[in-house]
């Protein structure tokens, strides 16, 4: 057992450090398990219309703009890099590092969002978003149909993006505790569980890239 | 559970084989690959292979970045029970949908033992 | 042991409740113990404004007619008692309050492993709970419980979004608990607390914390969709718009099934505790006891086809569905053969927990095997929808569930308390309960049998009969009922001081004082026995045999 846990604070319920970090870390795996099935409702529904409205998806997959979304896989999977990187330098107790590689974590995330934000704009000015403005004329290609595409786009890439924003105010969080805390041995505990959590974000967005953005033969 | 920090070279590595893989899953998406007619669904060889790839990225983040060989008895086997009943979700429901065979199902109304009897 | 009864000028020990008064100690508390009463609160008051739906609903059927409300306000009385009852109250009930209270102790713990979460869990669920009495307020929702789409998401007129709001804000502090307890259970037993000398409460709390964690985010992210679908008018789950109904209800039952066995596992906890206790015996075999509670749970995951005989749905993935479910009934068969065996040529007791243990077996028994009927497709197909799957679901959620639920309550009172309720008036409505259950609910089997729908606010004249027997049973059990809020309540102020062990049962929450001090344990307990010790059966003729006087000798020798 590595020796520098003894400093960290121990919660009253707990008998040693040792306990505290394993329960701390199945609690957050567990929490990923729910996520997991959180999602995991979203992606069956996507499995289903997929099989049934195959050649509206495909049609309607034209509409996303593979290069930015492969611009955020990209994004996404050095924030991954970034965030374990800090992770790494929070067991090691240095903190500039964990402040460089949580402040770089921040940016990709941030750069997230705005190639998101430039996406979803250019959705709703071709009147994309599902409601009573959508609209969809391919020729052969039931736009009722369509719109389940964009449905399922909105929600589960919506819902993915709320999940990045969550992260982002977490990181802020924990910079403002480093900070405050800057005097006394770095309790990475919350940036262990902040890791987990970024990465479980991270792999969502690798399944739903090419469930979105790759259908079917380009 | 101890918790011994990675080199760097283990998540650069996993990096650079996770933008690897990414740049495979665009140009896979780019073939043309067979559809298999299996009963009423097709099995789209492209979204099979589109997922096996993402299932192989994904394994990289699991394994090096979330270090899950690290992880204790129990994430480990919640995390699996998660991904197992998550599959069972997704098989069952597709059961239905893929065994919907209401042809099969025409003219039962209308013969059989309990429509000769009536009067 | 310590000298309880033995009448002394001793200031009051300090115990979790009188610790401190303020109201901030108990709104901020981490005490596992506090955030249960708390819990019982909240939903003691949830379970009153369903009960009210309860009675509103019998007393319209009372009469054939559709008389004393209109078809779309009964449309919305029987929605509201079912979402109340099961989301608000039953879901939470046994896990939220005798769990947080009973699990650390019982287990040699301080607290759960994550106090604050806990006190989280109870205020994300008192918004739920708020959120569905806002819905209520705005005049209450007309959809079922079930929420079925299309008519959920584009066509009720009532607050929807309001109430699915507080589903899934409630779903949430389930998972919280659930999270809570599988951490707490796996790493904060006390040193010779292996698996095996676990009381078995804490296995059904494990079980019943797999289902929570597992299928909870799955009904959220439904009702989510459900409310995504009614405020953007969009088309997920309606067919005009091209999407499927049948979807939803696969997302729907995928949760909503377990969900029933997040309500009965926790009460098969309660009843083993209570069978060893009140037959002074150990459970007849305690492993497969044990393993039913996991078996029940995984199985529960994969038999909520059987809900959707009807629906459309393949005949072939219904009939796996119906083989499924018979399945899920063998390891509750299991239970019940090893709490009857555990009782035979026990050292019965007829204390009031003990007469809601008996009750709970012959009930669930019952609303088990109708359970089989509804399993077998072929017969659901004319059952669906009548009264026999309602009268089915009553006998295991109140039958079973909610009596389980009033005999952990009462054993478990005095340790929480410090105060012993009356006896008599215990047992007289364990009782009344038990008679107007049966009464209000089994004439609801032949009801059903004979066609009658469920949902609906008139019937033919010809069951008049028998749904006055079911209104004039509920209202014998709600009498029930309420005398027991009476008598509980009267006890915290009027009743006699409670021991550390009034029941003279092992485990160790009857090891600490009544009410137990905040942090359980003065030192932290060190197990070298199995669960439920108690000496072996008495000989045929009543006295101990020789064994076990040998036994008694020697621990004489050893004290």
């Amino acid at each position: 057992m590595s020796t520098h846990e003894g400093d960290l604070h121990v919660g009253h319920q707990f008998e040693d450090a040792e306990q505290q970090l394993d329960s701390y870390s199945a609690g957050m795996w567990l929490f990923l398990v729910t996520e997991v099935l959180f999602f995991g409702g979203l992606f069956l529904a996507y499995i289903i219309y997929r099989t049934r409205y195959t050649e509206a998806f495909v049609a309607a997959h034209h509409e996303l703009d593979w290069q930015l979304g492969g611009l955020n896989t990209v994004i996404l999977i050095t924030s991954s890099l970034t965030m374990a990187l800090g992770v790494r330098a929070a067991v090691l107790n240095r903190m500039k590092a964990v402040l460089g590689w949580l402040g770089l974590t921040f940016l990709c995330a941030g750069g997230f969002m705005v190639v998101k934000y430039i996406e979803y704009s250019a959705k709703f000015e071709h009147h994309l978003f599902p409601g009573p403005n959508f609209e969809f004329h391919h020729a052969g290609i039931d736009p009722g149909q369509a719109q389940m595409f964009f449905n399922l786009y909105f929600a589960m890439t919506g819902l993915h993006g709320a999940h990045v924003l969550i992260g982002m105010i977490t990181m802020i969080i924990l910079v403002i505790r480093l900070w405050v805390m800057r005097k006394q041995r770095i309790d990475f505990i919350p940036i262990e569980l902040t890791g987990l959590y970024w990465h479980f974000v991270d792999l969502v967005w690798i399944f739903l890239f090419p469930l979105f953005y790759l259908v079917g033969g380009n | 559970m101890s918790f011994e920090p990675a080199k760097p070279k283990v998540y650069l590595l996993t990096f650079a084989a996770l933008l690897v893989l990414t740049v495979i899953t665009v140009l896979a998406a780019k073939l043309t690959l067979p559809k298999i007619p299996m009963g009423i669904m097709i099995l789209d060889l492209n979204i099979v292979l589109a997922m096996a790839i993402a299932c192989v990225k994904a394994s990289l983040v699991v394994l090096y970045f979330m270090h899950f060989k690290d992880m204790g008895q129990v994430s480990k086997v919640w995390a699996v029970a998660g991904v197992f009943f998550l599959l069972v979700m997704f098989f069952m429901t597709l059961g239905d949908y893929e065994n919907r065979h209401p042809e099969e199902t025409v003219g039962w109304t209308e013969s059989g033992p309990l429509h000769d009897a009536r009067p | 042991m310590s000298a309880a009864g033995v009448a002394t000028k001793q200031p009051e020990a300090v115990n979790y409740l009188n610790v401190d008064n303020s109201i901030k100690s108990w709104l901020l508390t981490e005490d596992h113990k506090r955030i249960g009463i708390l819990y019982l609160v909240t939903i003691s008051l949830m379970f009153l404004v369903g009960g009210i739906f309860a009675m509103l609903i019998r007393l319209e059927l009372l009469t054939p007619a559709g008389d004393v409300v209109m078809s779309d306000t009964y449309n919305k009385m029987f929605t509201m008692h079912g979402v109340i009852m099961i989301f608000f109250f039953l879901i939470p009930s046994i896990p939220a309050v005798l769990g947080n209270f009973c699990l650390p102790i019982m287990i040699g713990a301080r607290d759960v492993a994550f106090p604050r979460l806990n006190l989280a869990s109870w205020y994300v669920f008192t918004l739920g709970a708020t959120l569905g009495v806002t819905a209520l307020v705005l005049g209450g929702v007309d959809t079922g419980w079930t929420f079925y789409t299309p008519y959920s998401s584009s066509f009720s007129h009532t607050p929807v979004i309001i109430a699915v709001s507080g589903a899934f804000v409630a779903g949430f502090a389930s998972i919280f608990t659930g999270l809570n307890f599988i951490v707490t259970i796996h790493k904060m037993r006390a040193p010779g607390m292996t698996w095996f000398r676990l009381p078995l409460f804490v296995w059904g709390q494990y079980a019943t914390s797999l289902i929570m964690v597992l299928g909870t985010p799955v009904i959220a992210i439904t009702l989510l969709l459900v409310a995504v679908e009614r405020g953007l008018r969009i088309g997920v789950f309606d067919p005009a718009l091209g999407g499927d109904p049948v979807l939803f209800q696969h997302l729907f039952w995928f949760y909503s099934h377990p969900a029933v066995y997040i309500m009965i596992l926790p009460g098969m906890g309660v009843m083993s505790e209570l069978i060893a206790t009140f037959s002074r015996k150990r459970i007849f075999g305690y492993e497969f006891v044990a393993y039913s509670s996991l078996a029940i749970a995984v199985l529960s995951f994969v038999v909520w086809g059987h809900h959707m005989f009807v629906s459309g749905q393949s005949m072939y993935l219904g009939m796996v569905f119906s083989v499924l479910t018979t399945l899920v009934a063998i390891p509750s068969a299991v239970k019940i053969f090893n709490w009857a065996v555990t009782m035979h040529k026990g050292h019965v007791k007829l204390d009031s927990p003990m007469l809601y243990a008996l009750s709970f077996i012959g009930l669930f028994t019952i609303g088990g095997l109708t359970g089989l009927f509804l399993a077998a497709m072929a017969v659901d197909i004319h059952l669906h929808d009548t009264y026999f799957v309602v009268a089915h679901f009553h006998y295991v959620m109140v039958g079973g569930a909610i009596v389980a639920f009033l005999g952990a309550l009462h054993y478990w009172w005095p340790k929480m308390t410090g105060r012993m309720y009356p006896e008599p008036w215990a047992k007289l409505s364990a009782l009344i309960v038990f008679i107007g259950f049966n009464l209000t609910f089994f004439p609801q089997f032949i009801l059903g049998y004979l066609g009658m729908p469920r949902r609906y606010h008139s019937y033919p004249d010809e069951w008049q009969t028998l749904n006055v027997l079911s209104s004039a049973g509920a209202s014998i059990l709600a009498s029930g009922f309420i005398l027991v809020a009476v008598y509980l309540l009267w006890s915290l102020r009027y009743g006699a001081k409670a021991p550390a062990n009034p029941w003279d049962a092992t485990g160790l929450e009857w090891k600490t004082p009544s009410p137990p001090p905040p942090t359980n344990f003065t030192q932290r307990p060190i197990i070298t026995e199995e669960a439920y010790n108690y000496p072996i059966v008495l000989a045929k003729n009543g006295e101990p045999d020789e064994a076990v006087k040998q036994e008694e000798a020697e621990k004489h020798e050893h004290a």
